[in-house]
């Protein structure tokens, strides 16, 4: 972030690359939209440059700050929009596997896409950030502005719906 | 009770976290590893797995390398433009206080200005001020 307070190119386009894809990532997951989630990831990293100047922390700070900064501004975003867009992202194909696979893996991704969507907010964040980005405990609870007992809850209970929806959907099946 | 760690807690936790341990809480996870040997531990975490994995389905693309080469671009002319700006900010207060600075010899230099002698002034008196 020194580096990036003082100009360095080379340090800005580092920052870029390393952290866009995670938080683009993030941001496909909460908004749904990859078009959006691109907007998201490049303000969030515009500000961590803007922010180079005054910051103190560390690497591990500046993750959780980026998580912090890019759920806000997905927030904002489904405030502004008042409903979840469902799938508009881009399926990627997989070169290995057979057209029938991939038209079964689409269809259990969404699945899942719809299972987590169904969530309460709080619920479905404390999973993303801790299950897909792979955030600790604490981090995540930072991001999220809460205790680590209360993430825990929540993990906890968004878990539990989730076993159960997919329970029920597998008897459904069956 | 598996050593280290009550099973209750070590459920809760696999219940929170999922199967996987090292996503745990750091200070708890050597106790976790030895209550996860037991066969209640081995249980939880089975079952916390089979959800874990149904979670991995949902894939999302990886960013394309262009996006992110763009965006570091864009992003390198957005803080290249704020350096200028503050520099020329930084050189406009420099400006200022050289003006100010200017400003304030000149007036202390008028001030010690004083009308020219005329040229039979002496130190003893004019000249031709009629005495002699």
């Amino acid at each position: 972030m020194k580096r990036i307070a003082r100009g360095e190119p080379e340090a800005v386009r580092q920052m870029v690359s390393s952290s866009m894809p995670r938080i683009w990532a993030l941001a496909v997951r909460v908004l749904g939209d990859a078009t959006a989630a691109e907007d998201v990831a490049q303000e969030t990293v515009i500000r961590a440059v803007r922010k180079a100047p005054d910051w103190t922390g560390g690497t591990a700070r500046l993750d959780t700050w980026l998580h912090t900064v890019a759920l806000n501004l997905c927030r904002d975003r489904l405030k502004r929009r008042r409903e979840i867009v469902t799938e508009k992202i881009p399926e990627s194909a997989d070169p290995s596997i057979s057209a029938e696979a991939a038209m079964i893996e689409a269809e259990r991704s969404r699945d899942v896409a719809a299972a987590i969507k169904a969530l309460p907010e709080r619920q479905r964040e404390a999973i993303i950030l801790v299950h897909y980005q792979e955030l600790s405990g604490v981090a995540a609870a930072a991001a999220l502005g809460i205790s680590v007992e209360a993430l825990e809850s929540l993990l906890a209970r968004g878990r539990r719906s989730l076993k159960q929806r997919f329970l029920d959907e597998e008897r459904g099946d069956g | 009770m598996a050593d280290g760690m009550d099973i209750e807690h070590f459920r809760r936790l696999a219940e929170s976290y999922g199967a996987i341990i090292e996503r745990w809480p750091e200070a708890l996870r050597p106790a976790a590893r030895i209550a996860a040997q037991s066969l209640e531990g081995q249980e939880i975490i089975e079952k916390e797995r089979a959800l874990d994995e149904t979670l991995d389905l949902w894939s999302v693309p990886v960013l394309s390398a262009d996006l992110a080469r763009t965006t570091g671009d864009k992003t390198l002319a957005s803080h290249q433009k704020i350096l200028r700006r503050m520099r020329l900010w930084w050189t406009g207060i420099g400006v200022a206080a050289a003006l100010s600075g200017a400003l304030t010899g000149t007036a202390a230099t008028a001030l010690m200005w004083q009308a020219p002698q005329p040229y039979t002034s002496t130190v003893f008196g004019d000249l031709d001020d009629g005495d002699n």
